[in-house]
């Protein structure tokens, strides 16, 4: 399975952000996309998501126009209806995806998954901070199985333990997916990407883990005005 | 000061006008041209131009409402509407983004700002004083208190602001301010309907305009002035503040919200069914209050009737009228309430906002799912005034032996606007999904639509008379219903969208 962007291109007036933009991302990989701000990150994740239309190209999943129905996006900002409990809400997620395996009896096996406490389960959405309520959607995605998994900036509002569970749960369904994350942050690509990708000037630049120099590299394309 | 105000202002809309391409044709506006500094400057000279000419456009449009409006209105309180405007609406000594911009970061002088918003203002002004007081003289066909209006509205305006200077040493002005002005107001109006002289009170006008510049004069410390400015400008992000609050608190979840009684809800209920039923009793205050409220109100009006049907006080009325003053006010009710618009306000921003970002909750099948659920529950909605109309329809019928033509056309005619005004903007909701998140920028269809409501709930209302209009209530609703249904079905996976 592959996500193949051709000749991607997204501008907002004179600004162009996304210039002819082509890359492959395979399954199996843990993509991080580093860039510094407002170089096109969320763009291009709303591209792929089809939550913005773009001005010319194509993305195909495996040959065929993608579809955003194959998509699972975790939002930076977490979107949850919050006068409903987290508890509630994941009833309500899992009698929606009945036909992805999910069952609402399984309701509390989920919350341990992101170490919820149980007194937790039954408040309201809009009392949880915001660490909660990231984990609490990263939970929803990642159920789900997309076949794409996008990740802007994730991690970034999370504690260091409750990091640590989602990498895991992340690295427990990257060999059926596709991960591709945004992040401004290097440490975080290092940690849990297998390839880190440059988004610099409207296009995607691969760069070599393995070069001892590689963070070096990364500057240069990031100074590269 | 008018460069930095061009600056602040205007590239917007030379942003706009440059993005319009017949607009960037005539005038051969190149794509870069609004950084092009001296281009602003060119332009600058034209704005006042286009200002004047919105401004006379928009008290035209203003006074065909007000025109709309008056067929049901009496023409007092059109007058009294005006003057209330011509004082809340003055705004010389508020402030806004680029005042505070000016003072904070360029030090422009308190006296400057003072002077070049009161220049900016005259012309608005003035077509202001002039044009409402001549079509509202046109409207009642007597130019006898034309003069009289005129001064009034520019007393009115003044008042305003030179109340504010007089008071400026009191903690909340507003306590003196606003009963002032409204009494003031009352007097005109007394004036008129008791067809005094109204130049009696402009002696009294004219006094209060001598002593207060004479008291403004003496308060020659322009830092006085300043510190009233500045009073405002501390007081801007609270004011943006409370903006936002209305907006949001019109779509709050109730307070006393008890999720212990979830597990047994979720036993209930499943999927969709589950999410609807937990958002309308945590949001209660929206739809059940309002609910409550104008059946106690209908049933109490009903029985007041029913009363003086029993007691035979109302012999010499026509019972078409009673029915036609009944239905109107009825249908002002469920308007004022705005019930219906307000549930899918809170549909959008505490739910649907938040999840139309997951895949999920896009599907065709999805929406439609749940947009039958919602239609189910705006029926449920009018069940009871339905009811309690029926209830009384029968009564009047049986009992008082009332004309089963007219009573049915009562009847159905209620049933259908409550009907009308539950399910109508959940249609709008999903065909044009007309909300941003902060619900403060309204797709222009809403706009329109709230127009043409406006106008068809004051205007007369003749049709009540009409022999068959039960059926075509009936037919109308039918149809409306499934065509709607048809359209949700087939367009809402590219209307129904979040917006920020």
């Amino acid at each position: 399975m592959q996500l193949r962007i051709e000749n991607l291109s997204k501008s907002f007036g004179d600004l162009n952000v996304l210039i002819d933009l082509n890359y492959t991302f395979k399954k199996g990989n843990i993509y991080a996309i580093l860039g510094k701000n407002g170089s096109g990150k969320t763009t291009l994740f709303n591209c792929i998501s089809e939550e913005m239309e773009f001005d010319k190209g194509n993305i195909y999943l495996n040959n065929e126009i993608i579809n955003h129905q194959d998509v699972g996006f975790v939002y930076t900002i977490p979107m949850l209806p919050e006068f409903l409990t987290g508890y509630e809400f994941l009833t309500f997620f899992a009698d929606i995806h009945q036909d992805k395996g999910l069952n609402r009896d399984d309701v509390d096996s989920y919350f341990e998954r992101i170490d919820f406490k149980e007194d937790d389960y039954h408040r309201l959405i809009k009392d949880y901070s915001t660490g909660m309520k990231n984990k609490l959607q990263m939970l929803c995605i990642i159920l789900t199985k997309p076949k794409v998994l996008l990740l802007d900036e994730p991690l970034t509002s999370l504690d260091l333990v409750a990091a640590m569970n989602m990498k895991k749960e992340l690295l427990k369904i990257k060999d059926d997916t596709i991960m591709i994350l945004s992040t401004h942050i290097l440490q975080i690509a290092k940690d849990i990407s297998d390839k880190i990708v440059v988004l610099n000037k409207g296009k995607l630049i691969d760069v070599d883990e393995t070069d001892e120099n590689f963070e070096q590299t990364i500057m240069e394309i990031l100074q590269d005005e | 000061m008018n460069e930095i105000l061009f600056r602040l202002k205007y590239n917007s809309l030379l942003h706009w006008l440059i993005n319009s391409k017949i607009v960037s044709k005539i005038f051969r506006i190149k794509e870069n041209a609004y950084r092009d500094y001296q281009l602003k400057a060119d332009l600058q000279k034209y704005m006042p131009v286009f200002s004047v000419f919105y401004d006379i456009l928009k008290h035209l449009i203003y006074l065909l409402v007000f025109i709309l409006a008056s067929f049901e209105a009496s023409d007092f309180m059109i007058w009294f509407i005006l003057l209330m405007l011509a004082g809340f609406s003055t705004k010389v000594l508020d402030y806004d983004e680029n005042m505070k911009i000016l003072f904070q970061s360029f030090k422009i002088p308190f006296k400057d700002i003072f002077y070049f918003k009161l220049k900016r203002r005259f012309i608005n002004r003035f077509t202001y004083a002039l044009i409402f007081p001549l079509g509202f003289s046109i409207l009642i066909k007597n130019f006898r208190f034309l003069p009289f209006m005129i001064f009034s509205i520019f007393f009115f305006m003044y008042f305003a602001e030179s109340f504010t200077l007089l008071i400026y040493k009191m903690k909340k002005p507003g306590y003196l301010q606003y009963p002032l002005f409204i009494s003031l107001i009352l007097i005109c109006i007394i004036f008129l309907i008791l067809q005094i002289n109204p130049y009696y009170l402009l002696i009294l006008m004219s006094i209060y305009i001598v002593v207060s510049l004479i008291l403004i004069y003496k308060q020659k410390r322009v830092e006085l002035f300043f510190d009233i400015f500045m009073k405002n400008i501390k007081s801007f992000d609270e004011s943006i503040k409370s903006i936002e609050d209305l907006y949001t608190k019109e779509t709050e979840m109730d307070k006393n919200v008890n999720p212990k009684k979830s597990l047994s809800i979720i036993k209930k209920y499943k999927s969709y069914n589950l999410y609807q039923y937990l958002f309308l009793s945590r949001h209660k205050r929206i739809w059940y209050k309002p609910l409550r409220n104008s059946s106690l109100i209908q049933l109490a009006v009903y029985l007041i009737f029913t009363g003086l049907f029993y007691f035979d006080a109302l012999p010499d009325v026509d019972y078409q009228m009673i029915i036609v003053i009944l239905t109107s006010a009825y249908i002002y009710l469920l308007y004022a309430l705005d019930t219906g618009q307000r549930l899918i306000k809170a549909y959008y921003r505490n739910g649907d906002y938040h999840l139309l970002h997951y895949a999920f909750y896009r599907r065709k099948n999805e929406i439609y799912k749940q947009f039958l659920i919602r239609l189910k529950d705006a029926f449920v909605f009018s069940l009871l005034p339905i009811t309690i109309n029926l209830v009384f329809s029968l009564i009047w019928i049986i009992w008082f032996k009332m004309p089963l033509s007219v009573t049915l056309n009562f009847f159905v005619s209620i049933a259908f606007f409550t009907l009308f005004f539950n399910i109508n903007y959940l249609f709008v909701y999903y065909i044009f999904q007309p909300y941003n998140y902060s619900l403060d920028k309204p797709k222009f269809v809403l706009t329109i639509f709230g127009i043409l409501t406006y106008v068809f709930v004051y205007i007369d209302k003749p049709w009540l008379s009409y022999k068959y209009l039960a059926i075509i209530f009936i037919i109308i609703l039918i149809l409306y219903i499934i065509l709607s249904t048809i359209l949700v079905y087939h367009f809402t996976p590219k209307t129904f969208k979040y917006r920020d």
